[in-house]
């Protein structure tokens, strides 16, 4: 007999915001007593549960499709003629990786051909940001409701306690966590770096996330060398939940010059923590800070630079940012996108019933 | 004192924007280095494939650029024997093959970036030399005769006009200009494309090279003259040649040198040279436009020879921002 509801993803890796999120959607689902079946296109040994997408032939009363690249679940979606719930995570314009990674640019391209054709078979969109859905309703879909990305930082983590205000040890800790990628623009974080160390000689920035494209890294690397910033610009790589978390304590400032964000959830994670939030506004990125952060059209390396300098030299400011922030984060607290999560599909499911 | 609540933070946000451009403006070393910047990273970061060089074959950097790019990603296969077996492998081998292929793609990476960064220097080399390959040249190209040797008049009057050493002729013709300048006790070159006339010149004891004007002159220093007097066969160079002698010039000139221009207006040409050289060629009203253009207070000397009518003579203006446009009548 087939389930309640099937899950489409292209693959559940530990550490995947998309994994999580459907591992929660799941979660949701399963309390409210629906058997729910994830599908992937790619099993890995954690994940026995799940079923190939070669074995998939529907039937469920609701399909959602989880999609943010192009990938052989939602071609089986498009072949199939299913008729699915799309959850929209948004796909990065290929232009940003045409020169660095060609494989993914004709990956993400084939992602906006497939959301084209997913159109017609979608019953409901759901969306992280109301950026994402304009898009969405952009396509033609009528019905298009916002619910964000559901996660929870550090599950089983210890909640670090807010900080105090004060600056770290150094002139204080510039942070950006995110996949370092081009359309992230870690480069512009290094170039406004590379004026704020004429403020503030002793700051550092860190970098957390893994790199991808490989070159990217190495290109970031060469422009610290070249900035003469190479020795205050930390590279961390991947982090576990419990790390991550610990950068947030010891960080000052989150800085994003990212030109393409669906929602943004760092910026969540950081205003959750008390951390102030300095952004380039792009995509859905005032719309997920608000008034709860300095956001700013233009990143020119000074504009960047003189933003930081004056939230990291004003106490005031900073405690502003940090309040607004815990506060306006509580709109993405685990409890209620849930609950917008289970609203989004509720009258779908009872449908059937 | 503001009370943190009540703070604006799209007026926080504006007022940043405006300190920093007010910085911009203030602190030329902040502007300076934020132009490094953007520099250091158009330099690191592979360039845009353009629409414009992509031609039916693509663009061989762009394909080799593709090709290079390994992906060690491979789909393990539906069917479960063979999934297994394809997993045992995949697992073995892997670590491995993602080593190598991260090397071998920031070594291609790298290789292709340079690569990127010589065709930008030749493009730039090519631009700055006016090489006819991929422009539209006027049609009398080269079969227009080099203008005759300047006369004793002009001679001596740009030999007059000359200011401080050392001095670039182009072109030098036989020699005869690079000789009045040099009996005045300056230090002067001359560069002549014709090696017949270069030969006639090497007579009179001069130092008259031969070559193409304008590589010459990019080949040369910053700074590197006090005088540059252009004439002879700069007469029959189409305008992109003209256009880039005055930028190479401007940069191989001192700060206090002088630009002397000796040229027969196109106007003035027979019926024939005219059909042949049109577009080749400026009068000199308009070497003083683009010399003012260029930032140089330009002006015209009357001269009683008769092709020659009048010699513009520029040097450096005082204020080089001002727009030149206001300076016209």
């Amino acid at each position: 007999m087939s389930p309640a509801v099937d899950i489409l993803i292209p693959q559940m890796a530990a550490g995947d915001a998309t994994s999580n999120h459907t591992r929660l959607i799941q979660e949701i689902l399963e309390e409210k007593g629906f058997d729910v079946r994830i599908v992937v296109e790619r099993r890995t040994r954690s994940d026995g549960s799940t079923m190939p997408i070669e074995k998939w032939k529907g039937g469920a009363r609701v399909s959602i499709l989880q999609h943010s690249i192009g990938s052989e679940v939602a071609q089986q979606v498009i072949r199939n003629r299913s008729p699915i719930v799309l959850n929209y995570h948004n796909i990065t314009p290929a232009s940003y990786f045409q020169t660095w990674q060609p494989e993914l640019a004709r990956s993400v391209d084939r992602g906006r051909q497939q959301l084209s054709q997913l159109a017609s078979l979608t019953r409901r969109g759901i969306a992280d940001s109301e950026f994402n859905a304009q898009e969405l309703r952009d396509l033609g879909i009528k019905d298009v409701v916002v619910a964000p990305v559901l996660w929870q930082l550090g599950r089983g983590a210890p909640q670090p306690s807010p900080p105090d205000g004060a600056l770290s040890e150094d002139e204080g800790t510039v942070l950006f966590v995110g996949r370092l990628a081009p359309n992230k623009c870690q480069h512009d974080l290094i170039a406004a770096f590379a004026v704020l160390s004429r403020f503030r000689p002793q700051s550092r920035l860190v970098l957390v996330g893994d790199a991808s494209p490989p070159q990217y890294l190495h290109s970031l690397k060469s422009l610290a060398r070249r900035l003469d910033v190479h020795g205050r610009v930390v590279f961390t790589g991947k982090v576990s939940d419990k790390n991550l978390l610990q950068w947030y304590q010891l960080s000052d400032v989150l800085a994003c010059a990212s030109e393409h964000e669906g929602f943004g959830v760092p910026l969540v994670e950081a205003m959750a923590n008390g951390l102030p939030v300095v952004a380039y506004d792009a995509a859905a990125v005032a719309e997920t800070v608000r008034d709860a952060g300095i956001v700013l059209r233009d990143k020119r390396p000074v504009t960047m630079a003189v933003a930081l300098n004056r939230v990291l030299g004003d106490q005031q400011l900073r405690d502003c940012l940090r309040d607004r922030g815990i506060k306006s984060a509580q709109r993405f607290d685990i409890s209620v996108t849930r609950e917008q999560m289970w609203i989004a599909l509720k009258d779908l499911l009872e449908d059937r019933n | 004192m503001t009370r943190p609540d009540l703070i604006d933070m799209k007026g926080a946000s504006a007022e940043i924007e405006a300190e920093a451009d007010k910085r911009r403006r203030q602190d030329r070393e902040i502007a300076l280095l934020e132009l490094e910047i953007e520099q250091a990273w158009a330099d690191l970061a592979p360039s845009e494939p353009s629409s414009e060089v992509v031609g039916h074959d693509g663009h061989l950097l762009d394909q080799t650029a593709t090709l290079a790019a390994l992906d060690p990603q491979v789909p393990i296969g539906s069917r479960r024997g063979l999934r297994g077996i394809k997993w045992l492998i995949r697992k073995l081998a892997y670590w491995y093959v993602r080593f190598l292929t991260d090397q071998f793609n920031v070594f291609a990476g790298v290789l292709i970036r340079h690569l990127r960064n010589l065709e930008t220097r030749l493009g730039r080399l090519e631009d700055a030399a006016g090489l006819p390959s991929d422009q539209l040249v006027p049609a009398g190209w080269g079969l227009l005769d080099n203008p005759s040797e300047p006369s004793a008049e002009v001679v001596a009057h740009v030999a007059g006009l000359a200011g401080s050493g050392p001095c670039l002729v182009l072109s030098g013709g036989e020699g005869a200009l690079v000789q009045a300048i040099s009996d005045r006790g300056m230090h002067t070159r001359g560069v002549e494309q014709d090696p017949d006339r270069v030969l006639v010149g090497l007579r009179r004891q001069v130092d008259l090279r031969t070559g193409n004007l304008l590589a010459h002159l990019v080949d040369s220093e910053d700074g590197e003259f006090g005088t540059i007097v252009l004439t002879g066969s700069v007469e029959t160079l189409p305008l992109k040649d003209l256009i880039g002698m005055i930028n190479q010039a401007s940069l191989k000139l001192k700060k206090a040198g002088r630009i002397v221009v000796a040229v027969a207006d196109p106007a003035a040409r027979g019926r024939v040279e005219s059909e042949l050289g049109s577009g080749l060629g400026i009068s000199p009203v308009t070497w003083r436009h683009l010399l003012e253009r260029a930032g140089f207070d330009a002006r015209l000397e009357p001269c009683t020879d008769s092709r020659i009518s009048e010699i513009v003579v520029a040097h450096r203006s005082e204020n080089p921002s001002d727009d030149p446009d206001s300076r016209k009548p």
